[in-house]
């Protein structure tokens, strides 16, 4: 909010000192955002937070906030001039010229008004119009500007009615009724319904009650007669209002918080003060209407414990210096005891509630430059990690080792992402957002692929090889309710089109799953068609391996293939890692074979292993498959070499009983179509 | 004669390893073995030596023997006429592969801070990203309509035929920080006890160099019967030179949130640094929030903090727009690495 430190030094005296103050309220009170040179002003931007709403949202009440600070951290002595001139009283007549009704029950606290007559509408003198222009604030005329400078003032909003558009001379505050319109003064319009309170006449709307006035019965050059409001809503209509409407003012963001009622008054007597300083103000009618509803009493007592604060703080003060800042704040101290100090809840904050609001004042008046560090004794306990962190670093950390890339994508995507890997079937299974930031956006992402065929896009312009994951949350909708589960994404892509290297890949996307996943389970994968393989982790399916589709391709104007895993990790990090033991050395040495095949494309490597595995031979221990090429000469092949091993198991195997096995392997590949080399 | 003996291994040793086929092996096997080769003229010796020196010598002798004997043998097998040695053609100079993947700064600086907090013995809570406003707000001392909530602008998830209908709460939020999971910690685990929630955030807000509409926090709650400033100053001291790798200087000052009452922003100041850097907000559990779970405030105090993690991540790595951890731009994390 911003603040004129000239107008704050006009209610103090002495006046007080610019970088002193800044200084002061950063220290003590909230961040000072910015500080502006307007003329021979200083605006000040201050970040004024909720708790200090109510009373720092005028002028006056910063300018009280600087004198409690200057007396307490300076032991200077400033005084605060009076709110308003006392001599200036209000008479209400017995007779009102303009009726008044309350139809909204305890909606309304209080409703105060000036009612003058022959009053000529003029331009601000420049000194006004300069100062709510540094404030932020656009000057109309004398009248609107003058009821603004009382708001900045000392918190009060005002409204000026042009009362001969007043139908009926009546002012009703009562709720609208649905369907009811109003055209603000900004040439806004906005749709009514009965959660808005309203300023009404006979005939319908004049103003959305403390935030914005009708068009209609504004001030304009031809206006003769003003009614001047000074009302106090209840902080709950306010706020329904800005909420339904999505609507916001100066004036609104004051009373949401509320307003101390006894300023409606002080408010209409700034006016009238204010205004005589630039123009004619003879006579006026008054009225005054306070709610019997709202409870009088208003004196409440608020405790706290000097051991308590002491405690808390870790500080030694005594009684006489904490009742000392209560009531340099301006507290009433009305009762101490041994451990025990007792304050009258002060008019003018309605943050100081409980005793924690009391160890607040104190502690933000501390000087915390050198906090004394002791150390917290708790007992010692492992601590739990529900997230698995573990795990998931494990995992992270070998695919960083790997040559993997990380990259972090954001939640939402759109419509036409999501339809290169779903049915127009599958949405309803999909989280929406009702306020997205843009229509691209509406969604919550059920899956990591569509986040990493953007990133694949994006990197493919810098780089031939393309190799990434991610590790974050998926949503969706299931059993009634919404899913979230972290989910581990790999995709792989290299611009170079031979078989070779996207063998290399596929097989190391395999491996990265095999290694990290299978820490904790069992993997396994099964092969579904030409396209896809399913990941198992102990029997459970938990994911697939999959080349990206020629449709998709296309749309994103891609050549080479894609290789995109996804698997969901929840249950798999959830494990320990898992148990192993010692097996002891086979002491039985093996004899080895190389066993180098050209094996043609349409027999998978699935099939080879198969193949040789349906022998059952019980010597064949090992089969490693060490090398894969392309063969120049033979394109319509793969070329692969085994080491195989044989061995028996209680004794040591001889060189022909191996060839005997070896021989009957080859033979049984040769039938399937295989070539040894 | 000992020192003859080593002597001649050393010979040995040098230069067998110069030997580059079968034709010098065979001279060289001469040379040592032969009928008056080295070693013979050695054992020849031996019968001018004193019966101790002869019960040292002797046994040695035959040693190398033998490991001549098994080296040269060695070099037979495996030295054919192909198989000459050659020079050495391996260049140490080629560099190494750049295999290992860049990482993301915004997940290393997770990473580190979930590390440096399990360290401190606190445990790591782990709360839905998809919340219900009773937790993320209501429980926190932020009542629906009040102004309070206006700090957090919110993401309303859509609402299906039946949705997350529980305590009191009318909508499904994408929760706004991590300090949503406070009142889900009180409820599940009896203190005293530390606990940290990391994780994904969301505000609806304009997209710029600071802010993005997802984002990552830690937020901490340590619930205790006696627990004080100066307890919380030590934890955060710890913490801080733990994540900067150095000395700082800590700085208070007055701030508000509704959930904790005294509320303050805390800064830190490096060794390098000319100014104070915001990067926590803080405070004393308001009674509220310890009596909403259902625990007696006057005996239970907690202190609960918050840190948004691409701050920490942006100050650490002197990154300087929030938007390129989102990026999934490669090469912005190359730099960084």
């Amino acid at each position: 909010m911003k603040f004129s430190f000239n107008l704050i030094n006009s209610f103090l005296k002495p006046k007080i000192d610019l970088n002193i103050s800044i200084d002061l309220i950063e220290k003590y009170l909230t961040e000072v955002k910015e500080i502006g040179k307007f003329a021979n002003d200083h605006i000040l931007n201050i970040d004024i937070l909720a708790n200090r709403a109510y009373d720092l949202f005028s002028h006056y009440g910063l300018a009280r906030e600087l004198a409690s600070l200057y007396l307490i951290k300076k032991n200077e002595k400033i005084a605060l001039q009076p709110l308003s001139n006392a001599n200036m009283e209000f008479r209400q007549s017995s007779e009102q010229s303009i009726r008044f009704k309350n139809k909204s029950g305890d909606n309304l606290n209080r409703y105060s008004y000036i009612y003058i007559k022959d009053i000529k509408v003029q331009e601000s003198p420049d000194e006004l119009k300069n100062l709510l222009f540094s404030l932020g604030i656009k000057p109309i005329n004398l009248i609107v500007d003058v009821t603004n400078l009382v708001m900045v003032e000392i918190g009060q909003p005002l409204h000026a009615f042009d009362v001969d558009m007043i139908k009926g001379k009546e002012i009703i505050v009562a709720f609208a009724n649905k369907g009811e319109t109003i055209k603000t003064f900004d040439e806004k319009e906005y749709k009514l319904t009965n959660n808005i309170l309203t300023i009404r006449d006979i005939s319908g709307p004049l103003a959305i009650a403390g935030v914005k006035g009708g068009v209609s019965s504004g001030i304009t050059n031809k206006t003769k007669n003003i009614v001047v409001e000074s009302a106090n809503f209840s902080e709950k209509a306010i706020r329904n209002t800005a909420f339904y409407l999505k609507i916001g003012s100066d004036a609104e963001k004051r009373f949401k918080n509320g307003v101390d009622l006894d300023l409606t008054i002080f408010g209409l007597q700034r006016f009238c003060e204010l205004y005589k300083k630039y123009s004619k103000l003879d006579s006026y009618e008054f009225f005054d209407f306070k709610n019997p509803l709202i409870a009088k009493d208003r004196k409440e007592i608020v405790k706290c414990s000097l051991a308590q604060i002491n405690k808390m703080l870790n500080i030694n003060l005594k009684t006489k210096d904490a009742c000392d800042i209560f009531e340099k704040l301006n507290f009433q101290v009305v009762k101490t005891s041994k451990d025990l100090i007792c304050i009258e809840k002060p008019l003018f904050r309605n943050d100081i509630n409980i005793e924690e609001d009391l160890i607040e004042e104190i502690f933000r008046l501390q000087d915390f430059d050198n906090i004394k560090r002791e150390s917290l004794s708790m007992e010692l306990k492992m601590p739990r990690q529900l997230n698995h962190f573990d795990n998931v670093k494990l995992i992270r950390n070998y695919l960083l080792h790997n040559g993997v890339n990380e990259i972090a994508s954001i939640s939402f995507v759109g419509k036409n992402d999501l339809l290169d890997f779903y049915d127009s079937s599958d949405f309803p299974n999909f989280v929406e957002i009702d306020n997205p930031v843009s229509q691209d956006l509406n969604f919550l992402r059920p899956s990591l692929n569509p986040c990493l065929l953007k990133a694949l896009t994006n990197n493919a312009r810098f780089s031939d090889e393309v190799n990434l994951f991610e590790i974050g949350k998926v949503y969706s909708y299931g059993l009634g309710s919404i899913k979230e589960n972290i989910t581990l994404g790999i995709l792989m892509f290299n611009k170079d089109k031979s078989l070779l290297s996207q063998i290399s890949n596929l097989r190391k996307i395999k491996s990265l799953i095999f290694n990290t996943c299978g820490l904790f389970c069992e993997i396994n994968f099964k092969y579904i068609n030409n396209l896809n393989i399913s990941i198992y982790a102990d029997n459970d399916f938990v994911g697939k391996v999959f080349l990206l589709d020629e449709k998709i391709k296309i749309n994103h104007k891609i050549l080479q293939d894609v290789l995109i895993s996804e698997i969901i990790l929840d249950n798999i990090i959830i494990r320990k890692i898992k148990e192993t033991s010692f097996k002891n050395i086979d002491k039985i040495p093996y004899v080895k074979r190389d066993l180098s095949i050209l094996v043609p494309k349409k027999i998978s490597y699935k099939d080879l292993i198969d193949t040789i595995q349906n022998l059952k031979l019980k010597s064949l221990r090992e089969i490693d498959l060490i090398d894969i090429y392309i063969d120049k000469n033979f394109k319509d092949c793969i070329s692969y070499t085994f080491h195989l091993q044989f061995g028996a198991s209680s004794r040591t195997i001889t060189e022909l009983e191996a060839d005997k096995d070896f021989t009957k392997i080859l033979e049984s590949l040769k039938s399937q179509g295989v070539f040894i080399r | 004669m000992q020192d003859k003996i080593r002597n001649i291994k050393k010979k040995f040793e040098t230069e067998i390893a110069l030997v580059k086929d079968k034709k010098s092996l065979f001279s060289f096997e001469k040379k040592f073995l032969g009928r008056r080769g080295i070693l013979k003229l050695l054992f020849d010796e031996l019968k001018n030596l004193s019966l101790e020196e002869k019960k040292i010598a002797g046994p040695l002798l035959n040693k190398i023997k033998e490991e001549f004997f098994s080296k040269i043998n060695f070099l037979k097998d495996n030295l054919g006429q192909d198989n000459i040695k050659k020079e050495v053609e391996l260049d140490l100079t080629l560099p190494q592969y750049s295999k290992s993947g860049f990482f993301n700064p915004l997940v290393q600086v997770s990473e580190k801070i979930q590390e440096t907090f399990l360290r401190l013995g606190f445990s790591i809570y782990d709360s839905a990203h998809v919340e219900t406003d009773y937790y993320n707000f209501t429980s926190l001392n932020i009542p629906e309509m009040h102004p309070a909530r206006d700090m957090w602008n919110t993401f309303y998830i859509k609402s299906k035929v039946k949705t997350q209908n529980t305590e009191n709460s009318k909508y499904t939020i994408l929760r706004t920080h991590t300090t949503a999971f406070q009142a889900r910690a009180l409820k599940d685990f009896k203190p005293p006890f530390k606990f940290i929630n990391i994780g994904r955030c969301f505000r609806y807000e304009p997209v710029d160099k600071t802010h993005n509409t997802d984002f990552n926090q830690v937020d901490g709650l340590i619930v205790s019967k006696d627990i004080n400033l100066s307890n919380f100053v030590d934890i955060l001291y710890n913490f801080f030179e733990e994540i900067f790798e150095s000395k700082l200087d800590i700085k208070i000052s007055p701030s508000y949130f509704p959930f904790v009452e005294p509320g303050f922003e805390l800064s830190i100041k490096r060794k390098n640094d000319d100014k104070f850097l915001e990067v926590m907000g803080a405070g004393f559990s308001h009674p509220n929030v310890i009596k909403n779970a259902g625990l007696d405030s006057k005996v239970w105090k907690g202190i609960a903090f918050g840190m948004g993690i691409e701050r920490i991540a942006m100050i650490y790595y002197k990154i300087d727009d929030i938007r390129y951890f989102y990026s999934q731009d490669l090469r912005v994390f190359k730099n960084i690495q």
